[in-house]
């Protein structure tokens, strides 16, 4: 492939368990809810680690583990990083 | 002349101790929790350190200044209209970048202010490494590290709090100031000039406290001269795009403060209460899990609790020894017959208000919220909201709604009060009704469990009817309230914790006391409203009046007095049907149509009016109505099965 890869988007959703990303935006949710996962230390520029998919979402932001659902998950866009990244 | 004592209030996000910290100041005991909800309003004590004496202020959970949920409103109003002398954030170490985000908006009031980095003791087994004095350098103001549940930094506190409203140390200058994106600078410099009177806080601060700030809340803070904005002063068309950013913002500016003084490592250790915590959500393993725990209620509190600790204090001690000996006094030295019937008659306020809250239901409630404790105070209960949600999500509601379901198994009052903790209106409404209307409380339930456990298959088909109407009525209302919305879950999971046992009893002790106070004078009032209205003739003449459909679901006259009862308070109903068993007025068949209606039937009035408090009187008689129909039509249901295998 000629492309060049490493800025391919993907959602949050479509990680796998263990896969590391960075978070490039939230689409559009209710506000409270953005607010919330702000609160929890979700936000544009973070590093995310995915620990589950089934039965909820399961992430690791910072030093915090939050349970997501799919469809929070798919709202939000991320950046695939090389497993060996460090977490934020 | 004496001062008033100065105030000093604890801010923060949840589960981060703050509550913990109260109670070692007060030396009081308000409930610390593991999951957010819990001090759902303003918590005030008094401290007493050598010869000052300090008024503390506990505050709801709160992310930020920028107030987004009611808890959030009523600390900023704190910060507000009382402006404390000091002011203490509570901070979580692991987590102490986004923690800072609040500590920014803090530093702009300008007030005292001491940041507290608590749960050190979690942030050192992780192997995280915090400059405190480095940080407390760049913020300007006093910086303390603890680890209150090992009792360490607790005294360094005291003496920087002391220290603070001594001097009256307001904070110094920082570092580096947060640096907006130009869409919230273009804002505040236009909002900031229409601000005409700031007070004792910024403009600025102000126009960023207006994004979130309703109309009335802005008119009342007017009124009490807090500040004045000119009445051509709209909040902008992308208020929350604004708002986002300014969080935004708040997050690099504390990664800058933090460079080089809070250092964590890549990845966390794997340790065993991560791989418990694994096993626990796994969907297997942790549904054993959960049917284990609920094994574990069903031991401690039906068998232990309703069987034999009940039967110790209910039938040896009250029946045999207590109530004899209270009638005989009773009868000898008053003479009035109807003030004997108010005090050990058949619906007396000894024989049956007291007797019943002492004897049968605070010994079941009591374990139950010992039981409910433990299992909060070790982490469990989002982990059981994170596996159930699929599940529950079927009949719209959250996973989180899964925690006032559970509460209400022990007292449906209280599982009311804690749905404040759901988000949205439909989740709130949708899990009243159920918690009103298929949620039996630990009272009901322990009279119920025994009494039909003797039927044989009757506990198991009462159970089912019970479910099915549960999973039913929740799918309608998930369809007839459904606005199409998605459904929405996120939820922090906290790490397990070994439950420790002052923080369960202490949880224990506040919860049973609150039932104690909220819930007896219930008691004490429906004896005397049973007991007055027998004697007018009017109790006679409610039940005349329904036994009409009772007789049509085959039940006898005497179900209508134990419905009454059981609507003044489910448990006597229950207590009820189980004496008119004992007296064998009823066939197997009836003994089961008549617990199913009981269970469904109204909630009790403690709980209805704390639904009227909280919801308003509307949603009330809507709930009401929907639980006499419900439950009305299952016992008419059942009555036509059983009809045709057994003649009534």
């Amino acid at each position: 492939m000629s492309r060049n890869q490493h800025k391919k988007k993907d959602k949050l959703s479509q990680l796998k368990p263990g896969d590391k990303a960075r978070i490039e935006r939230i689409e559009k949710l209710p506000f409270f809810l953005v607010y919330r996962m702000q609160s929890l230390g979700i936000f544009e520029g973070r590093e995310v680690y995915l620990k589950r998919n089934h039965p909820e979402f399961l992430i690791r932001v910072g030093y915090t583990m939050i349970a997501i659902n799919y469809h929070i998950a798919s709202k939000v866009t991320v950046s695939k990083l090389p497993p060996s990244s460090i977490i934020g | 002349m004496s001062l008033p004592a100065p105030k000093i209030s604890l801010i923060g996000p949840p589960n981060v101790g703050k509550s913990m910290l109260f109670n070692l100041l007060c030396q009081q005991h308000s409930v610390v929790s593991n999951y957010p909800g819990t001090t759902v309003e303003l918590s005030r004590g008094r401290a007493y350190l050598g010869q000052n004496t300090l008024e503390i202020i506990d505050t709801p959970g709160t992310y930020s200044l920028n107030a987004v949920t009611e808890e959030e409103k009523i600390t900023r109003r704190l910060i507000f209209e009382e402006q404390p002398d000091l002011v203490i954030q509570v901070a979580d170490a692991c987590n102490l970048p986004r923690m800072l985000a609040l500590t920014a908006e803090l530093l702009e009031t300008g007030l005292p202010f001491i940041l507290l980095i608590n749960l050190m003791d979690e942030a050192e087994k992780a192997g995280i490494v915090i400059k405190e004095k480095q940080l407390s350098r760049r913020l300007g103001v006093p910086v303390i590290t603890s680890s209150l549940v090992q009792k360490r930094g607790f005294n360094e506190l005291i003496k920087a709090m002391l220290g603070v409203l001594r001097e009256q140390k307001k904070p110094g200058k920082i570092i580096c100031k947060p640096e907006y994106p130009n869409l919230v600078e273009r804002y505040l410099e236009e909002s900031a000039s229409r601000i005409k009177e700031s007070g004792s806080f910024s403009r600025r601060f102000l126009s960023l406290m207006c994004l979130t700030m309703g109309s009335l809340e802005r008119k009342q803070a007017q009124r009490k001269g807090l500040f004045r904005v000119a009445s051509t002063w709209k909040p902008p068309a992308n208020k929350e795009k604004l708002i986002q950013e300014t969080r935004n913002t708040f997050f690099r500016w504390s990664q800058r403060v933090l460079k080089g003084v809070f250092w964590a490592p890549a990845s966390p250790k794997t340790d065993f209460s991560e791989k418990l915590s694994e096993f626990m959500i796994h969907p297997w393993t942790g549904t054993l899990v959960l049917v284990l725990i609920l094994w574990g209620f069903y031991q401690v509190v039906g068998v232990l609790g309703a069987g034999h600790l009940v039967d110790l204090l209910e039938a040896k001690l009250f029946s045999d020894l207590v109530i004899p000996f209270l009638e005989n006094i009773i009868h000898r030295h008053i003479p009035f017959t109807w003030l004997q019937n108010l005090m050990v008659g058949p619906y007396g306020i000894i024989t049956l208000g007291i007797r019943y809250t002492l004897a049968i239901i605070m010994p079941v409630v009591f374990l139950f919220f010992l039981m409910f404790s433990l299992i909060e105070d070790g982490g469990y209960l989002p982990r059981m909201a994170y596996l159930l949600n699929s599940l529950i999500s079927k009949i719209g509601l959250n996973g989180k709604a899964v925690i006032p379901l559970t509460l209400g198994l022990g007292c449906g009052t209280l599982g009311v009060l804690v749905t404040r903790t759901l988000e949205t209106r439909r989740e709130k409404v949708i899990t009243i009704f159920l918690l009103s209307l298929s949620i039996p409380c630990s009272a009901q339930l322990a009279i119920i469990m025994s009494l039909l456990s003797d039927t044989g298959t009757g506990l198991w088909l009462w159970f089912m009817v019970i479910l099915i109407v549960f999973l039913g009525t929740g799918y309608l209302f998930s369809i007839f309230f459904s606005r199409g919305e998605a459904p929405v879950f996120c939820m922090e999971i906290p790490p397990l914790r070994m439950p420790r046992l002052s923080s369960v009893l202490s949880k224990t002790l506040a919860r049973a006391r609150w039932y104690l106070i909220e819930v007896l004078p219930m008691f004490i009032m429906a004896s005397v409203v049973i007991w007055a209205m027998e004697l007018i003739g009017a109790l006679d003449a409610l039940m005349q009046l329904m036994v009409p459909p009772l007789e049509a679901i085959g039940l006898p006259r005497e179900a209508s007095m134990i419905l009454v009862l059981g609507f003044l308070r489910r448990d006597y109903g229950a207590a009820g049907l189980f004496e008119l068993t004992r007296t064998s007025l009823l066939i197997e068949p009836q003994v089961i149509i008549l617990a199913v209606v009981l269970t469904l039937f109204l909630p009790c009035l403690a709980q209805l009016m704390v639904l009227i408090r909280e919801q308003g009187g509307a949603l009330s008689l809507a709930v009401v109505l929907a639980s006499a129909i419900i439950s009305w039509s299952a016992g008419l249901l059942l009555y036509n099965l059983f009809s045709l295998w057994v003649n009534f």
